[in-house]
């Protein structure tokens, strides 16, 4: 419009007003003698000041909204606008995501105030703005839910974040009409009498199908982590989940012969009690239905004792899941045996991690915690691929284990020996059976983490046995080890331990004296003075880390044989052992 | 070689492997087969076309986003990270950006339409409405009535 328009415009609006109006009456003088021509005078003026009144407000109500006109055309004009609509959706979808990619309503809200344009956009045309409910106040959820159209839902209500604003059984009743749209639901709920209706009611009157439920995530927690606080008798979902691939129950037990435990990729099993003694067939029978599962979760699970586990009596035969990425199975109860019952039947890809928190029972040992004689050899083949271990052992009763191999960590267990505090024959147990439970014939780095006194006799016996029967280890790192340790590696006409030992690594191995470390380098870097030690490769490398022990001369002597590396090396004469430096005998380099 | 020419009528003549960045001439090329004739460009200008060039001259040597790669990628999910390389080229006047952005769009350069949006989104990340419009040059258009429910929006927003 050109710019001559807009008074040319007012102008004739003006007219406009005063046609209607026609002209100003006279004024009267409110002395007269007659009091109708003063009454119809009143009256004329009173309709006079109304329609100026009102024209008044039709200008400024007309201006308003050309001027809100003018301002929405002038912002057409504004470069960012060249952009397709769509490309600004992308660009704000990009712009209200923080770090981990979840979406920010406030974000959303402050996109959306800048101008009509990027409203419309936003509440009109980008429909995946409004999929994501997660703990949303009611006043918002109804807006959420008509701005999203017929997009798939992402519905969560987690109350750990929820600061009580939101009713569980509020936000409940407004998107359940809508379940055939719900694609993700996650509920993180407290074991409280509101939480626990709400969701039993939930599951009760979900007898309609979730056809594009994808992802169910349903918890009800404790601080105790007690099992089955709610109890499903039913199938979900009218038992019509046929695209549902994640499923995770913590502490809601649901049938397991229910349709939802069929073709998931991933699935999460907590805190539930099985009532029924058929129950690990069945949970046998849950892994059979889903082949391509990629990862395991099952963490306090209680099976009924079984007088004999016979899956094939039960119809069940090997089951294979080769696209098994990830397993974790932990447990609060040593009595329980369904982890074993179900690793010795189960076959996993050589990738897959297993991670475990196992209780073994008073005398008990590793073959408790993985099947040693499984249906298929090769089950668990993932051990065999070990070629890096750390055994850490921090007290009496209990013994860290990790085990990478070439694709990464393959296995985790943190075992705990029940009623084990004060005996001294657990951890030789553990590390007397490590290599024969954890078959690991390509183990070349091993890494071994003492608190002070552990290495009693027994230990120390039952790790030179270790030794002995992996003899391909080339890298041995010795966290907090004692003397009596470091005797095994020194090679002698009776013991040539770790023939193919290349680098050594001391950390915190405050309590042996620089002879040991010494005897060790000498005998290893020696060898033709040493019959029949062709077959035992030299020791190149050897690192101390905050070995306080060893002293400047020494230190001279050691890089003589092998290539030294200390990391935190005394400075001049600060030898903190006086003994040492007087047998050295040597000058400080 | 294949040769490019602009909206302004300028030629531009570019190596296979750079100029096959962009699916739509790597269609065309695929469509006309071996040929000297060149491809005219008419929505796009030197000026961007050299831009759009440098970037797919030095990420010539990356392979292409497949089908799967493009699918899989869930843009809702994304983050607004940028390579350090990405984030030197695209630092250019506004005009300029939003050239790219269309550019890359009507090019089908998938990787740089992705820096472009990435750079807009960062650059609206954090600032107020006031801010934003400040910056893009818009001016507030919403109706008393509208201010009044986005009032309302905001402060819902708030008590989440």
């Amino acid at each position: 419009m050109k710019s001559t328009t807009l008074p040319q415009l007012f102008q004739a609006l003006i007219d406009e007003v005063q046609a209607n109006i026609g002209p100003s009456a006279h004024p009267v003088s409110a002395s007269g003698p007659h009091d109708e021509r003063l009454e119809d005078s009143r009256r004329s003026l009173d309709e006079e000041l109304q329609a100026l009144q009102r024209a008044s407000e039709a200008i400024a109500t007309y201006a308003l909204k050309r001027m809100l006109e003018n301002r929405s055309q002038r912002n057409r004009l504004s470069l960012i606008h060249q952009l397709p609509a769509e490309i600004l959706s992308t660009i704000f979808s990009l712009a209200v995501r923080d770090k981990r990619g979840r979406q920010s309503f406030h974000d959303i809200t402050l996109i959306s105030s800048v101008c009509r344009l990027w409203r419309g956009i936003i509440n009109d045309n980008s429909p995946a703005f409004w999929t994501e409910l997660c703990t949303l106040p009611t006043q918002l959820v109804n807006i959420f839910l008509t701005r999203s159209r017929a997009v798939p839902l992402e519905i969560e209500f987690d109350r750990t974040h929820n600061t009580g604003v939101v009713h569980f059984s509020d936000f409940l009743r407004l998107v359940l009409p809508q379940l055939h749209r719900w694609k993700i639901c996650r509920f993180v709920l407290h074991d409280r009498k509101f939480d626990k209706e709400a969701i039993a009611s939930f599951l009760q009157h979900t007898s309609t199908s979730a056809s594009q439920l994808e992802i169910l995530d349903l918890q009800l927690k404790t601080e105790e982590g007690l099992p089955n606080r709610l109890v499903v008798s039913h199938h979900p979902f009218a038992g019509a989940t046929l695209q549902l691939r994640n499923l995770t129950l913590d502490g809601i037990l649901v049938p397991l012969e229910a349709p939802i435990f069929k073709g998931l990729t991933r699935l999460t099993l907590r805190h539930i009690s099985y009532p029924d003694p058929e129950s690990i067939y069945q949970l046998l029978r849950v892994l059979e239905a889903s082949p391509l599962l990629e990862a395991i979760d099952f963490t306090n699970l209680r099976f009924l004792p079984i007088p004999s586990f016979a899956p094939e009596a039960h119809g069940i035969s090997v089951i294979r899941l080769p696209e098994l990425r990830r397993i974790i199975w932990g447990e609060d109860d040593y009595r329980q045996q369904g982890r074993y019952q179900t690793l010795s039947h189960i076959v996993t890809p050589a990738s897959c991690f297993i991670g475990m928190c196992p209780i073994v029972t008073p005398d008990g040992d590793l073959y408790q915690i993985l099947p040693l004689q499984s249906v298929d050899s090769t089950n668990l083949p993932n051990l065999v691929t070990t070629n890096d271990l750390t055994v850490g052992l921090d007290d009496r009763d209990s013994c860290a284990l990790q085990a990478w191999g070439p694709a990464g960590v393959t296995f985790i267990a943190n075992l705990i020996g029940v009623g084990e505090e004060e005996s001294e024959e657990f951890c030789p147990r553990i590390i007397s059976n490590l290599g024969r439970v954890f078959p690991m014939p390509v183990l070349e780095a091993l890494e071994l983490e003492f608190c002070d006194g552990m290495e009693g006799p027994a230990l120390v016996a039952e790790f030179a046995e270790f030794l002995r029967i992996h003899p391909t280890i080339t890298r041995v790192k010795l966290v907090g080890a004692a003397h009596t340790l470091m005797d095994l590696f020194v090679i002698a006409s009776t013991r040539r331990l770790c023939p193919l030992l290349q680098k050594l690594h001391l950390v915190s191995c405050p309590s042996f004296g620089k002879a040991v470390l010494l005897d060790l380098v000498a005998s290893r870097t020696s060898l033709v003075a040493v019959s029949g030690t062709r077959d035992i490769a030299p020791l190149r490398d050897v690192v101390l880390d905050q070995c306080r022990f060893i002293c400047n001369p020494t230190i001279t002597l050691l890089r003589t044989r092998v290539t030294l590396l200390v990391l935190d090396e005394p400075d001049g004469s600060d030898n903190l052992d006086g003994s040492e430096q007087s047998s050295e005998g040597g000058s400080t380099p | 070689m294949v040769n490019l020419v602009t909206s302004d009528n300028e030629s531009f003549t570019v190596e296979k492997a750079v100029a096959s960045r962009s699916v739509l001439i790597k269609n065309m090329l695929e469509d006309v087969g071996e040929s000297d004739q060149p491809i005219p460009l008419p929505n796009v200008t030197a000026s961007v076309l050299k831009k759009v060039l440098e970037y797919c001259d030095h990420h010539k040597n990356e392979p292409m986003p497949t089908s799967e790669d493009l699918a899989a990628e869930d843009t809702r999910k994304r983050t607004t990270d940028i390579g350090e390389w990405d984030q030197k080229f695209i630092q250019v006047d506004q005009e300029m950006l939003f050239e790219i952005i269309l550019a890359a769009n009507y090019l089908d350069i998938k990787p740089l339409l992705d820096v472009g949006c990435k750079t807009v989104a960062n650059m609206i990340k954090g600032k107020t409405p006031e801010e934003i419009r400040k910056l893009f040059n818009i001016v507030n258009d919403f109706t008393p009535e509208e201010e009044a429910q986005i009032k309302k929006e905001n402060e819902w927003a708030e008590d989440r």
